[in-house]
């Protein structure tokens, strides 16, 4: 039976050291982005002939395409929110597989800051049309913050889950950001500077919730033999899975995410076990994100999250260390940050923190998932595992 | 009359029966009569097995807090003056989940999930109706 497995491997990952660009746009930061993922493997852009990409901003593929000059043989603007990128990387290697195109190039890059966008509190003003489904969330004060801590608060009810255990997520990932000279937010906090910050949405607080930044990345996805003349080493798409949760026409189990639906079908591709796994990007939106998610994944039962999180699990020393660049929560957040979770994925893969602390020791499998939407009323989940030679 | 910022329900097809309903202060949601399937938000054909013939069916109007978020940060107009307010789940006694506010007076916590609520409905604007709920007396 044909599978995506081991079907295509990145050769290139580049995350921009932008984290705010007043004097360069969205189109350019990502074409720096990927000239830079193109180069560490070697290749051009001319060498490109399959190019995706995705963005909140109104920017369409086509036009993405446009800045850089591409005229690729497959073009595709998925746009699932967060996860985009994720499901891109799996759509590349199936195109690739198909003999459709060889080199695909997947681009984001978002300007929130620099054009003034909120992103978890916007709110909505009145508008001309409120169409299905919005108008029954919108008319009611729908944030994306209060979406999310409708999760967290029902998930306290059922299984005990405390603000402390949500905010040692963020305490980690903190500590990982101070490993990472380009992250947003670098200093130390602790589980008391979380639960003391402003609330945004009870349950969760300001330093619950991801940062606003400004950022760029891009991917190279090849087939096998092309990514053997490439100058990096190869890192192979092992398993991938998708998943979707939405509002179940009003019989829905909130705390249980898409995850649960795509972990299952990229663990069997893969052909591996939790246990195996070294390494975890797991979505960070919100600290309520990765408890869920990784329930759901299925590192541990459904309400023991909580638990689960505690004791430095997460860190760097753990049994998992999770999102080693310092996360949306204080690395980098322009609106999807799914791009960056493959970046951290394939670097840890690769060794090139090598010699630093941010270096996970012998990473052989790395996990990565991503959620687009909104947890608490309809979201997108892809999970993919990732493993070198 | 202050002039209402938040945005408004635009009835459609979908929905157009609800509204309507809603804004004689009756809560109605649509039950497939093929698989019986009792869903929220309404559309007009049914999530389940995509069948149309639909019946509406009124609702008791009372329910529990499923999950709850009081808000104390929204940018838009017309709830940055509102906050903090309270956006949540009700889960009707029909066993079905509708997202909306839940109305207090004082101290928001005095809303907990599990506790019972009825609807209210608040005539938001002259040719709309919101169903929203409260803590039930007693
Ligand atoms: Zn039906």
């Amino acid at each position: 039976m044909p599978s995506l497995h081991r079907s295509a491997a990145i050769v290139g990952a580049y995350e921009h050291p932008t984290r705010k660009s007043p004097d360069k746009s969205a189109y350019q930061i990502q074409a720096e982005a990927a000239r830079g993922a193109l180069a560490e493997a070697g290749l051009t852009i001319r060498d490109v002939d399959g190019f995706m990409t995705a963005s909140r901003q109104g920017m369409q593929a086509a036009e993405i395409a446009e800045y850089m000059g591409l005229n690729p043989k497959m073009i595709d603007g998925t746009n699932l929110g967060g996860s985009s990128f994720l499901a891109h990387t799996a759509r590349a290697a199936a195109a690739i597989a198909a003999g459709y195109c060889e080199v695909v190039l997947i681009t984001y890059g978002e300007t929130p800051i620099s054009i003034g966008r909120a992103i978890g509190t916007g709110g909505s003003d009145r508008q001309n049309a409120t169409p299905w489904p919005e108008s029954f969330e919108t008319p009611y004060g729908l944030i994306i913050a209060a979406s999310y801590a409708n999760v967290a608060s029902r998930h306290m009810y059922e299984f005990g889950t405390t603000s402390e255990q949500l905010a040692e997520i963020a305490v980690t990932t903190r500590r990982h950001a101070g490993m990472n000279p380009g992250a947003m937010f670098r200093d130390p906090m602790t589980v008391a500077d979380v639960v003391n910050s402003r609330m945004i949405a009870w349950p969760l607080h300001l330093l619950d919730c991801c940062v606003i930044s400004d950022g760029a990345g891009a991917l190279v996805v090849t087939s096998a033999s092309r990514a053997r003349q490439c100058k990096t080493k190869p890192v192979w798409l092992l398993g991938v899975g998708e998943g979707l949760a939405h509002q179940s026409a009003g019989h829905r189990d909130y705390t249980t995410v898409a995850a649960a639906q795509s972990s299952p079908r990229a663990f069997a591709m893969a052909g591996v076990t939790h246990k195996d796994i070294d390494h975890l990007m797991v979505y960070d939106s919100f600290t309520i994100t990765v408890l869920t998610t990784l329930e759901s994944l299925g590192f541990c039962k459904k309400g023991e999250g909580g638990a689960f999180v505690q004791g430095g699990r997460l860190g760097m020393d753990g049994q998992y260390p999770t999102n080693t660049d310092g996360g949306g929560l204080s690395n980098n957040h322009p609106g999807m940050r799914g791009i960056f979770l493959v970046i951290e994925s394939v670097k840890q893969l690769r060794g090139d923190f090598a010699g630093t602390p941010r270096q996970v020791k012998d990473c052989k499998l790395s996990l990565c998932h991503g959620t687009g939407g909104t947890l608490g009323t309809r979201h997108s989940g892809v999970t993919m595992i990732l493993g070198r030679d | 009359m202050a002039e209402y910022l938040k945005p408004v329900p635009t009835p459609d097809p979908d929905t157009k029966k609800f509204w309507e309903y809603a804004k004689s202060h009756e809560l109605r949601l649509p039950r497939c009569t093929a698989c019986s399937l009792l869903f929220y938000p309404p559309q007009g054909l049914c999530p389940r097995c995509l069948g149309d013939a639909l019946e509406w069916v009124k609702m008791r109007g009372t329910g529990v807090v499923y999950s709850m978020s009081v808000v104390y940060a929204n940018r838009s107009k017309g709830f940055k003056d509102e906050v903090p307010y309270i956006f949540g789940y009700v889960t009707l006694d029909e066993d079905v989940q509708m997202l909306t506010n839940i109305l207090f007076k004082g101290d928001p916590f005095q809303v907990k999930i599990g506790a019972a609520v009825e609807v209210v409905f608040d005539d938001a604007t002259p040719q709309v109706t919101l169903p929203k709920f409260r803590l039930r007396a007693g």
